[in-house]
Formats: C-alpha cells, structure tokens, sequence
C-alpha cells in the first residue's frame, strides 16, 4: 500500500538520524525531503556525490520508500 | 550507448581527432589570406561535439555532430567519426551559429516585469520577482532574494537597486529603480528557511505586478499543498520562461554555497526541469514559481550541478508563504 505523507514524515526524520550517525554520510548529505513515488510518498536523499555508505541506507523504513539522488554541489543562483 | 560513454567518447575525440585536425587547419590558414582571424591553437568555428538522447531508452544517448561547413558533412572525417562512435552518432549542418538577440528580461524593462533581471549595484544579475505590500503600512516593495537585493547581508539599507543588474549592463545611478529597503539575514550558522529580501521602488518607477508574460495574470498565493510530480514554471533573467516538476518538498539540510560561505536550508521545494533543458541558471534568483492556475508556490534562490531528468540539476526554492511570513508582506497580484 502506498505511503502517506505523514508515514513519510516519519520516516524522514529516520533517515536523518541514520544519515547524522554516519560520517561519510553526513558529509555528502545534500537534502533529505518528501518525495512523490508510486502513486504514494517517500522520503528523498540527496547526495553531493556517491559515498560507499549509501548502500548501508534500507530501501524502505517502516514500509515508506527511499530514493537516493546524487545532485552534485548546490550554490546560489 | 550510455552517457559516460558518450561523454568519454566525445572527450577522446576532441583530442586525438578535432584537436589535431583543428590545428592542421590553423596550420594551413596561416599561409592563406585570412591567417590572422583565427590566432594560433584557436579552433576554427566548423565543428561541435556534443552529446543527445536517443530513442526512448532512458540510459541511451549517442554522440552529436554539429558542423558549420556543408562541405564538411560526407567528408572523412566525419566518416572517422562515425566508425569510432559505432554509428550511434546524430549528424547536422547547422551553418554558421550568430549570437540570439538579447532575451527582454536582461534589457531594460521599464514597467519593471516579473521575470526581468535586477540586482544591488554590487551583484551581478538576479531577477525580479514580483511586488509584496507591507502588512504595516501597505507600502508596496520589489521582491527578490537576500544574495539578489542584499549582496548576502553586506548591503545597507537605502543602497540602490538596479534594473538591468550591473551584468547585464545597468549602471549606477543611471539604472537605479528602487533602494534596499529590507532583507532576513542569511544566517551561515544555523538552518535558514528563506533567502529573501524587499526594495523600495523609485519616485516615478513603474512596474507591473500581474503580468506573466506568456502565462497571463498571478493569481495570488497558492493555499493548496503542494503535490509531488506537480508542474511549475518561472519567468527568470537568464533561462527564461520554463516549466518543470516539483520533485520533493520539505527538503532539509540543503547546504548552499555562496560567496561568504555555505548556509544550510530546511523546508524547501525541489524542482526538476526536462530532460533536455534546466529549469533554471545563474542569475534566475528571484524568479517566483507559480503553478499551472498562475498561483505563486515559491521564491527561486539555488540549484544543484547534477541530477533530475538528464542529469541538467535540480532547482532549489522558499516556499512563498514562509516568504510572505518573515517579510511581513503580502504579494501583490
């Protein structure tokens, strides 16, 4: 069943502590947000770059799905 | 093929092939009557690689030839081309290629219109966003970014504001159309949720309010929640009118490069443009996004170098209620 916005709030803020808990990771952490994905919500990472530690972070938390992106650096426009 | 593929290819062409080949036809120039046009190692305008989606595949892309000579086109050279690229190669005469005449926003745009460039005599370029009027006072005031209006914290308050921006050719106190009347100040400390700021607009400077050109009339403040994959558009100084999709919302823990620093930002919009075109550039700060029933969403202010469909970027942006808010405004339409 597709999540809800508020199950992905949580998982949200899930994500984030396992990001924070993880050096690599958090130093690569480019935003983390809600996403729209199978007709349901997610919880969106994005990295400035890949870091072997992205595959430590699960699929789905509490049955919301992840989603990784790499943007690169994120300046002023 | 794939898209590091293609770029690997391209790259490796441009120097064992272009590069040569280029300089034997600087080479032979130099004897003829035009030998000083094009100066030593300096390509001659007769060929461009680059690379192009193919087919519906979304990991497929082959190389493009863009060639200024006709006589180029069955020539050997593309045939080498052709062989190293497999034949996964996409050939056009394109002519000689003039500079576009200069978009409407990075001229000078007297009524100021939403989507024009702007900027504190000592940035750049950003773009005009629209008018907000003050909950105190109903004083009605530019709308922009921080980094836009405010050089990131660094300008006081009554300097001038100026339309074109410095970049694209304003000058001070020529082009002086309003002064900084207000900014929240980027905190490069702790999480920021709006990069923002308010000009006070000249005695006798116009501007109009509504109008997007293109789309039609703002339809004020959007109430509704936003929904992810909605579609969006901006009028920006630099790329234009776009339209792209929201691709997440309540984003945190952005962090943003800027002169003076990065700053982090928490609760903002995230937005993706095609895969062949951006949804934003440099100097499209300030921009409102608006919804499809012309209702603002949000204040453009940042973008990523990677990402979204085609890997152009994403397009980072303050909700405009939160906007609104910190500026104690509300906007004009």
């Amino acid at each position: 069943m597709a999540a809800t916005i508020a199950q992905a709030r949580k998982a949200k803020e899930k994500v984030k502590a396992l990001v924070a808990a993880n050096l690599s990771l958090r130093n690569a952490l480019a935003g983390i947000g809600i996403s729209t994905i199978d007709s349901g919500y997610g919880v969106k990472v994005n990295f400035a770059n890949e870091v072997a530690e992205q595959s430590t972070l699960p699929r789905t938390l509490d049955g919301v799905p992840l989603v990784i992106s790499i943007v690169g650096r994120v300046s002023k426009r | 093929m794939q898209l590091n593929s293609v770029r690997a290819l391209k790259e490796d062409l441009q120097k064992n092939l272009i590069g040569p080949w280029a300089s034997n036809q600087v080479t032979r120039q130099s004897i003829g009557v035009r030998a000083t046009r094009w100066g030593v190692n300096v390509v001659p305008p007769t060929l461009a690689l680059g690379v192009k989606k193919a087919g519906a595949d979304p990991d497929g892309f082959q190389l493009a030839v863009r060639v200024q000579q006709a006589s180029l086109v069955n020539s050997s050279l593309i045939d080498q081309i052709r062989t190293q690229a497999k034949g996964e190669v996409d050939v056009q005469y394109v002519g000689i290629v003039r500079p576009r005449q200069t978009r409407w926003q990075q001229s000078s745009s007297r009524p100021l219109k939403i989507g024009c460039s702007i900027a504190h005599y000592r940035v750049t370029a950003g773009t005009f966003g629209g008018v907000v009027r003050a909950r105190d006072g109903g004083q009605e005031l530019f709308l922009s970014n921080n980094h836009v209006f405010a050089d990131e914290n660094r300008a006081t308050q009554g300097s001038d504001i100026l339309q074109p921006g410095p970049y694209d050719g304003g000058q001070d106190p020529a082009d002086c159309v309003a002064t900084l009347n207000f900014f929240i100040p980027i905190d490069f400390a702790k999480p920021n949720l709006v990069d923002c700021a308010t000009a006070l607009p000249g005695e006798g400077i116009g501007y109009d309010a509504q109008t997007l050109a293109g789309f039609g009339r703002l339809n004020g403040v959007r109430n509704a929640p936003l929904a992810g994959n909605e579609p969006v558009s901006k009028i920006g100084r630099t790329t234009g009118a776009t339209t792209g999709t929201i691709t997440a919302i309540e984003l945190d823990n952005i962090v943003i490069d800027y002169d003076q620093g990065q700053a982090t930002f928490d609760s903002q919009i995230e937005i993706a443009g095609g895969t062949t075109s951006v949804f934003s550039e440099g100097g499209d700060s300030g921009s409102m996004i608006f919804d499809q029933s012309l209702c603002a969403v949000a204040l453009l202010f940042a973008g990523s170098s990677a990402g979204g469909p085609g890997n152009l970027g994403l397009t980072y942006a303050n909700p405009i209620a939160e906007v609104l808010d910190q500026l104690k405004a509300d906007l004009l339409s």
